[in-house]
């Protein structure tokens, strides 16, 4: 999955966002999208998955599956609505039981929606209610998954959780948007896709592990939080 | 095309449970119309009405709570919108249009169970055949429905905030309402003129009722079909530019 050339300019604004971005997802595998807050990373998500129009080559899949930072739901939505919802569409069904749930899904997801599955959203938490999303959409078979911010406000135990999904289906691409350095230490290999000054730096785990420069300060402060 | 209904199928039965989970909300989306009928018509009530003066004093009430239910129901797309909603779960679907069909599809339910109250009430009160009221209301509904639904589709092809939103649902409600009314009152717009029955769905259902009812279906089948083809276009060009971001990111 490769980025070539990538320039985007929003209608109005009199400077482009991008100019010629050049970059490759590792692919499968877990890539990490990091940049300053308004340095375009959710935008730069939105022309990879179509939905902003932009000049260059996207060699990605467009049918990449896509989970909001936040979304809100109806508190009167119980889990297994939504998972019916969702797994429905999916497979196709208009009904099933939790019995058929169990076997559709990764073992870490049954644990944690099990207990949940006859709740109403308006009786969770803030973090479960984005991990019942986060879960039920990993679910959804796709090449390509992309998460915007998936662990902000999440507690370090489910976001555990959530990696284990992730870790369940190797074969996909992650493109993952973060400001937590904790995500990208919590995987043994990863990519590091640095968005700054209209620029794309991409680094390896390795890479990423030795830059402490003062050229990179904003890696230096990422790292050190 | 069988994965496509297939997720509208599952996508209605969602809504349908949204709706259903607030029985309140939905008794008083059905029964409202009913009581806006009882303080609009309670001068004729017992008195045995004709179909024509049914079709003149009654029908463009009914016009109007099929066009703004339609209206409502696109802009609650846009509410999707805004939250962020269409972004996500356009991932999960076919295409976008999975969702815009559902809503409309339990809207139509809505409406279908509206029009039902609404045929019981005037039987009653205007001593009208009750089987024959209901099928001509239906089948009114049942022509009427795409071409409003796509007479509402423009608002979802421009970017506007949800209060934004609101604001246009009541002001275009109230444009077309006064408007029709305005413009009736200064000249006599035949049945057949494609301009009122196409800039105004209160004409549009007004008419299809008369066809149905008191007019000649010949005279009035071809400016409906014109009508229909127009509206179309205008639905499908709405959904060429239909807006999927929110307008104030997320």
């Amino acid at each position: 999955m490769q980025v070539t050339q990538l320039s985007y300019q929003f209608p109005k604004a009199k400077q482009a966002l991008f100019t010629d971005l050049n970059f490759q997802l590792q692919s499968p595998g877990v890539n990490f999208l990091i940049g300053q807050n308004g340095v375009g990373k959710t935008t730069l998500v939105d022309i990879i998955t179509g939905l902003r129009p932009a000049t260059g080559t996207i060699d990605c899949p467009q049918d990449a599956i896509y989970l909001n930072q936040q979304l809100p739901m109806l508190t009167s939505i119980r889990v297994c609505d939504v998972a019916k919802l969702v797994l429905g569409i999916e497979r196709g069904r208009l009904h099933f039981q939790l019995t058929e749930f169990e076997s559709w899904v990764d073992a870490p997801t049954y644990r944690f929606l099990k207990p949940i599955w006859e709740q109403h959203y308006g009786q969770l938490s803030g973090g479960q209610r984005k991990l019942v999303q986060l879960l039920l959409f990993m679910q959804v078979d796709r090449q390509l998954v992309v998460l915007d911010e998936p662990t902000a406000a999440v507690d370090r135990q489910n976001v555990q959780l959530l990696f284990e999904v992730m870790q369940a289906h190797p074969q996909r691409t992650y493109l993952m948007i973060t400001h937590d350095v904790r995500d990208i230490q919590a995987f043994d290999d990863y990519r590091v896709l640095w968005l700054h000054d209209r620029q794309m730096t991409t680094l390896t785990k390795g890479e990423f592990e030795r830059s402490d420069n003062q050229q990179w300060a904003f890696i230096t402060a990422f790292k050190a939080e | 095309m069988r994965k496509y209904w297939q997720q509208v199928l599952i996508y209605t039965q969602y809504f349908s449970k949204v709706a259903w989970d607030n029985p309140g909300v939905l008794i008083y989306t059905v029964c409202l119309p009913l009581v806006f009928l009882i303080l609009n018509t309670k001068d004729h009530f017992f008195q045995q009405l004709t179909l024509t003066q049914y079709a003149n004093s009654v029908i463009p009430f009914i016009g109007w709570m099929i066009f703004t239910n339609c209206l409502v129901t696109v802009a609650s797309i846009g509410e999707l919108r805004e939250q962020g909603y269409l972004k996500q779960y356009r991932t999960l679907v076919v295409n976008v249009s999975v969702l815009i069909v559902s809503e409309a599809i339990v809207n139509l339910i809505l409406l279908l169970t509206t029009l039902t109250l609404i045929a019981g009430l005037s039987s009653l009160v205007f001593q009208l055949p009750f089987l024959k009221l209901i099928g001509w209301l239906w089948l009114t509904l049942g022509l009427a429905y795409i071409p409003v639904i796509c007479y509402c589709l423009p608002l979802l092809a421009v970017n506007m905030r949800q209060k934004t939103l609101n604001t246009m649902v009541n002001a275009i409600s109230l444009i077309i309402i006064v408007g029709s009314v305005a413009v009736s009152n200064l000249v006599v717009l035949g049945m057949s003129n494609i301009f009122s029955n196409v800039l105004s769905p209160l004409y549009l259902i007004s008419n299809l009722f008369r066809m149905l009812t008191v007019g000649t279906a010949s005279q009035y089948i071809l400016t409906y079909s014109i009508c229909l083809v127009i509206l179309i276009i205008v639905g499908a060009w709405s959904y060429r530019h239909l807006k999927i971001l929110p307008t104030e990111g997320l």
